[in-house]
């Protein structure tokens, strides 16, 4: 997976997720070349999850923004959940101030903390669906 | 005291708008704003150099730090040879106000900022000046 012109972001399988790590600017090149391969890794691997880390950011504006929007809901309509994690809060406050549509938008402050999250949820699913099965018995606590 | 500096910044192309967000975090960090500051004010710069490439052949991104210790800050404008705004009003207004907007972010680039104006007419280019205090 080496780079043509000027990097790119990488995404890396990790248990059943997608992890992508924006590392460089978020040039219209390279967030065309994201898109592309993050759907590609989507449309591969079926995770259930992508999770991109913004940390390396210093700054993000509105049309950045809406680039990584459009490639999320992309990918979420190919049925996968995605995470934006990572975020500054000089960059969240500044895309709060230019009215960023964040509706709908998942996010979360580091991979570790989105990864808790999709873990507490999938053990919590697990027990739900384990007591529905036990509900029948009578001396199932 | 004047004697204050200016550096500018060409916007010509896609890489310009890096350049110049990359020089507005670091002209700002210089005069002593802390990260969310600066963040706010790259963020400003990089409205307005994409608006630049959008709207315009050329321009560019002047940074004038403001040192005078009673009143520290910087002022930044962005100038260029395009078309001009024709509806200033309009280019003003929220979207909460109208429901409209003319897409070049100009409210949200004055709710970054302390100081905003713009200089603008048909066929004559713009020129919009922001500044922020420390």
């Amino acid at each position: 997976m080496s780079s043509g012109s000027g990097g790119r972001i990488a995404v890396h399988a990790f248990e059943d997720f997608l992890i992508g790590s924006i590392q460089v600017e978020l040039s219209d090149a390279v967030a065309a070349q994201f898109r592309d391969d993050l759907l590609d890794a989507v449309h591969g691997s079926g995770a259930r999850a992508v999770i991109i880390d913004a940390s390396g950011l210093d700054v993000m504006d509105l049309h950045e923004f809406e680039h990584l929007r459009r490639t999320f809901r992309m990918a979420e309509i190919m049925g996968t959940r995605t995470f934006l994690v990572g975020l500054s809060p000089g960059i969240v406050a500044a895309l709060v101030t230019l009215d960023a549509d964040t509706d709908g938008l998942e996010t979360a402050l580091s991979v570790e903390h989105a990864i808790d999250l999709l873990h507490a949820e999938e053990d919590s699913f697990s027990e739900a669906r384990m007591s529905t099965v036990a509900g029948e018995d009578d001396d199932v606590g | 005291m004047s004697g204050s500096q200016e550096f500018r910044v060409r916007i010509l192309g896609e890489s310009d708008v890096a350049v110049a967000v990359m020089q507005a975090q670091r002209y700002s960090r210089s005069v002593g704003f802390n990260e969310a500051g600066c963040c706010r004010i790259a963020t400003a710069v990089s409205e307005l150099a994409r608006n630049i490439l959008k709207y315009a052949d050329s321009g560019e991104i002047v940074f004038r730090p403001q040192l005078n210790p009673r009143h520290k800050g910087i002022e930044i404008s962005a100038l260029d040879n395009g078309p001009g705004i024709a509806d200033l009003e309009l280019a003003l207004t929220d979207r909460y106000s109208t429901g409209k907007t003319l897409g070049l972010g100009l409210p949200g680039v004055r709710r970054l900022m302390d100081d905003f104006d713009v200089q603008t007419a048909p066929g004559q280019g713009t020129r919009v000046t922001i500044r922020k205090w420390l």
